[in-house]
């Protein structure tokens, strides 16, 4: 066990070394320079300075041995478009806040979607089970920028309870539409396999043999049928946590939350070279770490896989 | 596997507790007197300095001018310019030398003492390419200064000198009429040498580090989020605009202000597209809505040396043919100026019977005459260029398309392609042809050097059009230099003449603004150029 931990972690830096050279290739593939000139044109003498100060006029190979050196010494560079702080200083800023909201965005999923998907299936093919149906369809198919302005407009500016954006910590009434939001769509994933899970299992021999024994239904479906459901679902949740606190963006973004997600979005369009390269590289870490997170949860969840 | 479940879940809420939060907003202190707040929305993704002497001027302008003081100011009503920090200044007779007297007792936001010596710090530091100042171009007119700020000089060689205190003293490489609008700008602004030494890039993070000399001083900034300023108490002269300005900061500052409008959360919104339309046919914001004149133009800029635009028949044609006020009032709902000029409207030097105007008959005859009568024998693959995310260049793109082609029969191609990717293929304009594109310019400044000299002379080709006329460059040679000001602006007029006639450039529209205002909101005005608002002049009632 300890080994093949040892083992997935050593592996961790191959791929962050392929993630960064790709990415590194990638962003100087696209055409665009970092200067903002939405508004109007950069005189040319000031873009020429600008390049040769940022070392952007030096040859690729260079900079890309530079960077690599640079962030080898835990350097992620300064931030071209942000002249006050550096590359580490916006991810060390900003993935906390992403962080809480992914992890609150996660909990009301699992609060929500889990005992959604086990009732739904519990009480298959009747009302309840046709209302989760279209709860889940509703939560799938609107994609997170279209709930997070359709609470906007419901909760903001028709009934005025909540504020139209902002933050101030994940304790305040402004974390409310952003959680919703984000979470509604991992809740819809999570009822979905919880649900198609249990009915699965609820077919099986083990089901009929407690049955026979004379539990009741609450404890056929609790204590046995959801601990051997659980295992796909898990599996989702994990790929689901790794992409609800990374991949906020467009909620970030729309609700003015100060997370990493709207910064990965800004360093894109803006073409903020060093920005972009830190939170991918960020990304990349984050979700090795979440998927050697989940296989390890198999083992506790079925005690039939080893792990060599 | 219950204990799981519950482990797991409260492994989740542990986390989620112990991350920090931080709790409160940045409320302005409530005292005695009654306390006014001005709420102001600002694009959170361009506030990515505060520094004077780095910002290229676009949003982050405003926060920094309400903090900020140069030596003179421009009115924001009348457009002159006024003494600011300096409280006088002469100019030798030959225009080369300015000597500025500052005010007596002037502090800087912490209390300490204002001096002269700040001002040339802060020019030869703006200056310095080191300092990477994204409107560095501003003081090279000083001596010695494009030299330095391009690597070829020293900050001892620029000709800026505090010769005591109070006095400081500047000479020009040549004669610049328009230099007080320059010493004017936020890059001539002063900053203090002490607290960018201690804190280098990170002195304008927060209100020990970041001192101003302004009516406004900082009090908390926090990036992507909101900036709040209050009165600046060591400032030399009256304010009495709101005691505290918060500036809340979105990143689709059009979209987001409206929402936050209406939910009353900020006293000033900004509107663009649809916005505009509703806000009209609305009851209530219909008496809100504000339209402010900003002095820029819009063009669609034409390759000079290309065929079939190389030809100055066709490019009057197209000119003559582009129905600009259809273009403003139907196209984009009336949402800027119709069209006058090459030149925005209020540059001394434009006028406006210079333009082609508006003739189908007049247009169609010159394209015949330029070989290309109803179109026929007209090439296949001219583009007309734009980038895909601007909504309102693929707007004209399609509209100009439509107008030509049902006027003159003639047919252009259409080259959308995403922002940066338009941004690069503009860059390399500088030497590779074209066809047609769009983009524009406002005033950093009323005079015509920021328009005719700054972007028409053959030398500068700010656009690439790549239109050369020697009368043209000769005579904006010589009003660069002249200091009487009735024959500066009549040099100007001739040139303004040559440049509408051979049409390197089709006006679309003139530059605007539009603004939600609360009722209770007084004094709040944008000045056509730059148009940044001035906290000082505004009156919140409420």
């Amino acid at each position: 066990m300890t080994t093949y931990v040892l083992r997935r972690l050593l592996w961790v830096l191959p791929s962050l070394f392929v993630v960064f050279t790709l990415t590194f290739i990638l962003v100087h593939a696209t055409p665009g320079s970092p200067w903002d000139e939405s508004d109007k044109p950069l005189p040319a003498a000031v873009k020429e300075n600008l390049a040769r100060q940022y070392h952007l006029d030096d040859p690729l190979p260079k900079q890309y041995v530079d960077y690599l050196v640079n962030v080898l010494h835990g350097d992620l560079g300064p931030s071209y478009r942000s002249v006050e702080r550096s590359v580490s200083e916006i991810i060390g800023a900003t993935l906390p806040v992403s962080a809480q909201l992914g992890l609150a965005s996660m909990l009301f999923a699992i609060i929500v979607g889990v005992p959604l998907g086990a009732l739904a299936a519990v009480k298959h093919n009747t009302w309840i089970d046709y209302v989760s149906s279209l709860i889940t369809v509703t939560g799938l198919a609107t994609p997170p920028f279209v709930r997070v302005s359709l609470l906007i407009v419901f909760f903001s500016i028709g009934l005025g309870w909540l504020p139209t954006g902002g933050w101030e910590g994940i304790f305040d009434s402004r974390a409310i539409i952003p959680i919703l939001a984000i979470g509604l769509g991992p809740a819809a994933i999570l009822a979905r396999y919880t649900r198609s899970s249990l009915l699965e299992v609820h077919g099986q021999d083990f089901i009929r043999t407690a049955r026979a024994k004379g539990l009741t239904e609450t404890a056929v479906v609790v204590r046995h049928a959801m601990k051997n459901a659980l295992i796909p679902v898990v599996t989702v949740a994990g790929v689901t946590l790794a992409n609800v606190i990374t991949g906020a963006f467009f909620v970030e973004r729309i609700y003015s939350v100060p997370g990493i997600g709207r910064q990965f979005v800004d360093s894109v369009s803006g073409r903020d070279y060093p920005l972009l390269l830190g939170i991918v590289l960020v990304f990349a870490l984050l979700i090795s770490l979440v998927n050697l997170l989940v296989d390890l949860s198999y083992g506790f969840l079925d005690p039939r896989i080893r792990y060599r | 596997m219950r204990k799981l479940i519950a482990l797991s879940l409260l492994v989740v809420l542990a986390v989620a507790a112990c991350t920090p939060s931080s709790s409160g907003t940045p409320s302005p202190s409530g005292g005695g007197a009654k306390q006014t707040t001005l709420r102001l929305p600002e694009a959170a993704k361009i506030v990515n300095t505060m520094d004077p002497g780095i910002s290229s001027g676009g949003a982050g302008l405003e926060q920094i001018q309400n903090m900020f003081e140069a030596l003179a100011y421009v009115d924001q009503v009348t457009g002159e310019i006024k003494p600011g920090q300096a409280e006088k200044w002469t100019i030798s007779p030959d225009g080369l030398t300015y000597t500025f007297n500052l005010r007596s007792g002037l502090k800087w936001s912490d209390g300490q003492a204002l001096k002269a010596s700040d001002f040339e710090y802060a020019w030869k530091r703006a200056t310095d390419p080191a300092t990477k100042s994204r409107y560095a171009q501003t003081l090279w007119p000083v001596k010695g200064a494009e030299a330095f700020g391009t690597g070829k000089g020293t900050a001892d060689a620029m000709s800026v000198k505090a010769s005591d205190d109070r006095t400081l003293v500047v000479t020009l490489e040549r004669p610049a009429p328009f230099f007080m609008h320059l010493a004017a700008t936020w890059t001539a602004y002063p900053v203090r040498k002490d607290t960018i030494d201690k804190n280098g890039d990170k002195w304008t993070l927060t209100k020990d580090t970041f001192i101003s000399n302004g009516h406004y001083r900082l009090v908390e900034w926090k990036p992507e989020q909101s900036m709040t300023v209050e009165k600046n108490p060591n400032y030399w002269g009256e304010n009495n605009g709101p005691d505290t300005i918060v500036w809340t900061l979105y990143d689709d500052v059009a979209t987001k202000s409206v929402l936050a409008y209406e939910a009353g959360e900020v006293d000033r919104a900004v509107l663009v597209g649809a916005d505009i339309t509703r806000a009209k046919a609305d009851g209530t914001l219909s008496k809100e809505l504000k339209k402010f004149e900003r002095q820029g133009s819009q063009w669609i800029i034409l390759d000079t040396t290309n065929a079939p635009l190389n030809n100055v028949k066709v490019r009057q044609a197209l000119s003559l043919a582009t129905d600009a006020k259809r273009l403003n009032e139907v196209v984009l709902k009336d949402a800027y100026f119709n069209s006058v000029s090459i030149v925005a409207p209020g540059v001394p030097g434009q006028k406006k019977e210079n333009a082609l105007g508006y003739d189908v008959a007049k247009a169609k005859q010159l394209l015949s005459e330029a070989g290309y009568p109803d179109g026929k024998n007209w090439p296949a693959n001219v583009k007309f260029t734009f980038a895909s995310g601007a909504a309102e260049s693929k707007a004209i793109a399609e509209a100009v398309q439509g107008i030509w082609k049902s006027t003159l029969g003639i047919d252009i191609v259409l080259e959308p392609m995403e922002d940066k990717a338009f941004d690069n293929w503009r860059t390399t304009r500088k030497d590779q042809p074209f066809n047609m594109y769009v983009s524009g310019w406002g005033s950093d400044y009323e005079d015509p050097n920021n328009w005719y000299n700054l972007l028409f002379h053959s030398k500068a080709d700010f656009f690439y059009a790549h239109w050369k006329n020697s009368e043209f460059d000769n005579l904006i040679d010589q009003g660069l230099k002249e200091n009487d000001v009735a024959k500066r602006k009549a040099t100007y007029e001739s040139a303004d003449k040559i440049i509408n006639t051979e049409a390197p450039y089709i006006t679309v529209y003139h530059w605007a603004r539009f603004d939600l205002i609360k009722p209770y909101v007084e004094g709040l005005n944008h000045y056509r150029v730059l148009g940044r608002i001035q906290g000082y002049l505004v009156r919140v009632k409420k």
